[in-house]
């Protein structure tokens, strides 16, 4: 996955958007990954209504699709697995999500176009083309497991709009009292201290614009 | 292997021991042996308690070998908690030693004509059997820091805790791990209860002196056995996913489905379901110097076991289950993982079933003992099983006794015993296991997913509705098989998925017992023990009445997808035509 063709795709996150507050955080080489379960609670991504699930994830976010084919044995949109990413449009806001594979009959039910699909015996999810709205809508991802670790590193570092209730409580159960010098962190571009960072975000509720390297 | 070891514990003077071939039982090991046991030597009318039950613990047809993943221990008897037939398996060390020293099974029976409590020990060199009354009431820890003490630490043990002592019906039987930790339970079912009632607290097991089991093909057993290591260590699921999260691999995914039972089975979906998901175990664990990556027993390469430690780095329990994450995580409103690692030490202390105490939990919170999520009122309630109080002694006999006494009418049983940690109107097909196994509600029942490469997968499409009867049933003939041969079930994804795998698999099974099976004799294994589970169950008086989930599964929509359980009665009855 060329980072040239990544950038040219890449409509959700490269920017910040307007209005929301941006916190850049800085870790040590190899740590990025600490962040991918925050991938799990989802992301925003804004993109063109009646786009197809394959597009929205390996042309909107970049991901490269033989990582895609591998790290989305089950996929589920609104919770209702889907079993052709190629076909299945999303026209409405809602949440997809990404799993890489799953042990047990749950996981062999729900893996896509899995032999043991009738086992499931809920529909699959059939899009939302009766409710298609014009113009960009905005699409939760949920990134699980081997999925999040396998392209959540290159998310986080080019950024993610996340949640900043999700944020901060990820940021208090893990991060709270982190030494400074391992991790450095950017509120709207000045310097913050690891112990404040809750307190300067907690007030703002609704969504902030993320990005994590090394 | 071709030996069976019977200790009657009375009720005519002082226990006996009696060592005899197998005989009829021949080719047979894990669930197979424990269920042909049971099948044939217990009254199906008796009650669990009596002297007439038996208690049978068998290793499977590939322990006790260099085989990979050959360590689960099957464990049979009547059950106190569904009155019918049940096996219960676990990881762990006894299974491997029990094999080596040329064991197909150690069977307890009858009953001490007094409440004398033994320690049975079990060597190359023989048995002895002595009252061990140091070792009442005390949880399964301090039994085996004790039996450590007497004993070093190179040899197994198999316990109960207070609850087996009690002869609580969600009570198990536990086995020691590589580290000599009580932390692998034959579990559900209340196995516990009746090595209680024959009153043994503690079998040690010493294999100083025996060989590992030798093939009749050495070289054609170990080529096989390479490659269905690499075969597993290939596959995303035993040689990924399963290695780097564990079981709790599932919490986030179930969730996100609607299909994670929350608030004792009222929901779908489960606020805090990422906090204690197995990812954030993992990042937690390997954070306070534990391990997310561990297995349960030599010769296990998916090693999908860890190591919780506490706050402090100290270790508090092994890496808790999805099952047991769900059931005193999500089940009972709680998104704590510390308190939930709490609750299953405490679970493997006192010897007890997670799923069953979970979800007992989440019907005495419906009741009123506690609120949903309150995590200190829910490691009260567990504690009350340990100290044997009234309360505990409720709460210690499962969900459903647990629901009568405090009038509750949302109780998630199927033949007494708890569902797990999937919600049947999400994953209708697991409906139809939970009701139709001669186990109880049990996710493992329909969990081996060979049935298509067994040839029993039938030709069902995907994309219709119908169905899940034929999948149901033939998963559970191609489970109990696997339950045979001493594998984890986890094998099963790799030999799904890969031809080669599972060629391997019968591979080491002919090479190691000079056999020359095919796909056909396995599935046909599987039927074989199924059908007498299910004869027994019979003549202990279940009817197809007992093949059902509760009625409010029929009509509470489940949300997020506002589903109720839709497969009808008569297709329940035709699961096993």
């Amino acid at each position: 996955m060329g980072s040239g063709r990544r950038e040219r795709r890449w409509h959700g996150a490269m920017m910040a958007p307007d209005g929301l507050t941006r916190v850049d955080i800085i870790v040590p080489a190899g740590t990025i990954r600490r962040f991918s379960t925050l991938l799990a609670h989802g992301f925003t991504v804004d993109v063109p209504s009646g786009i197809t699930v394959y597009e929205l994830l390996t042309g909107c976010l970049g991901i490269d699709p033989g990582i895609f084919e591998k790290q989305s044995q089950t996929l589920l949109h609104e919770g209702r697995p889907v079993d052709d990413a190629v076909a299945h449009r999303v026209t409405a806001p809602s949440s997809i999500a990404l799993s890489g594979a799953l042990p047990g009959l749950f996981g062999a039910a729900f893996r896509k176009q899995g032999r043991f699909a009738p086992m499931r015996h809920l529909p699959v999810c059939p899009g939302n083309q009766s409710e298609t709205e014009a113009g960009q809508i905005g699409i939760t991802v949920k990134l699980f497991n081997t999925a999040a670790e396998a392209i959540g590193t290159d998310l986080l570092e080019r950024g993610v709009r996340i949640s900043v209730e999700v944020f901060v409580d990820f940021w208090k159960r893990h991060l709270d009292d982190a030494p400074s010098p391992e991790i450095k962190i950017r509120i709207d571009g000045t310097d913050v201290a690891t112990a404040d960072v809750a307190d300067r975000l907690c007030s703002g509720g609704g969504e902030m614009f993320l990005t994590v390297s090394s | 292997m071709d030996k069976i070891l019977r200790i009657n514990m009375g009720p005519d003077g002082e226990p006996s021991v009696r060592t005899e071939p197998i005989g009829d039982y021949a080719g047979l090991g894990g669930r197979g042996l424990t269920s042909a046991i049971v099948a044939a030597e217990v009254p199906p009318t008796c009650h669990p308690l009596s002297a007439e039950n038996k208690l049978v613990i068998s290793p499977g047809m590939l322990s006790g070998t260099t085989g990979a993943m050959s360590g689960r221990l099957s464990v049979g008897c009547k059950s106190p908690l569904t009155g019918g037939i049940k096996e219960a398996n676990a990881g762990g060390q006894p299974a491997q030693m029990i094999a080596r020293l040329g064991y197909a099974a150690i069977v307890l029976e009858g009953k001490p004509k007094d409440d004398t409590l033994y320690q049975i020990r079990i060597g190359k060199d023989g048995v002895t059997i002595r009252p061990a009354p140091e070792l009442k009431m005390l949880g399964n820890y301090d039994v085996v820091d004790r039996i450590k003490g007497e004993f070093g630490e190179k040899i197994a043990c198999i316990s109960i805790g207070q609850a087996g002592e009690m002869k609580l019906s969600a009570s198990t039987v536990a086995c020691t791990d590589m580290e000599l930790r009580p932390t692998r339970h034959a579990a559900r079912g209340g196995v516990g209860a009746v090595m209680g009632a024959k009153g043994v607290k503690a079998i040690v097991i010493d294999d100083t002196g025996a060989k590992m089991r030798e093939p009749k093909d050495p070289d054609a057993f170990k080529k096989a056995n390479k490659k269905f290591v690499e075969g597993l260590r290939a596959h995303a699921v035993t040689g990924q996913g399963l290695p780097a999260y564990g079981t709790n691999v599932l919490t986030n995914v179930v969730n996100e489905a609607g299909a994670y039972p929350t608030y004792n089975f009222k929901t779908g979906r489960f606020r805090f379901a990422a906090n204690i998901s197995g990812e954030t175990q993992a990042q937690t664990e390997i954070a306070r110097g534990g391990s997310a990556t561990h297995g349960c027993h030599r010769g296990c390469v998916i090693r999908c076991s860890g190591t919780y430690n506490d706050k402090d780095g100290h270790f508090l329990t092994k890496q808790p289950e999805y099952e047991t994450v769900w059931a005193h995580g999500g089940n009972c409103g709680i998104g704590d993982l510390d308190a939930i690692a709490m609750m299953d030490r405490l679970d493997d202390d006192f010897g007890l079933d997670t799923i069953e105490m979970g979800a007992t939990i989440g019907v005495a919170m419906d009741a009123g003992l506690a609120e949903f999520g309150d995590s200190e009122a829910a490691i009260r309630l567990v504690k009350e099983v340990g100290k044997a109080t009234p309360l505990g002694r409720i709460l210690g006999s499962g969900a459903a006794v647990t629901g009568k006494v405090f009038g509750v009418e949302r109780v998630p049983v199927v033949k007494n015993q708890s569902m797990p940690a999937y919600d049947p109107r999400a994953v209708q097909g697991v409906g139809v296991t939970y009701a139709t196994s001669p186990m109880g509600a049990d996710h493992t029942a329909g969990y081996a997913v060979t049935a298509n490469l067994l040839g029993v997968g039938g030709t069902v499409n995907p994309l219709e509705p119908e169905g899940q009867a034929e999948l149901s049933r033939n998963l559970q003939f191609a489970t109990a098989a696997i339950d045979s041969t001493g594998m984890c079930l986890f094998i099963a994804f790799a030999v799904l998925d890969q031809p080669e795998t599972f060629q391997a698999l019968i591979d080491m099974i002919n090479s190691f017992h000079g056999l020359n099976l095919a796909a056909d004799d396995v599935t046909a294994l599987g039927r074989k023990i199924i059908g007498m589970e299910r004869d027994f169950n019979e003549r202990a008086g279940f009817t197809s009445k007992d093949d059902r989930l509760p009625d409010y599964f029929k009509n509470e929509p489940f949300a997020p997808h506002n589903v109720t359980f839709q497969v009808k009665d008569e297709e329940l009855d035709r699961v096993f035509d």
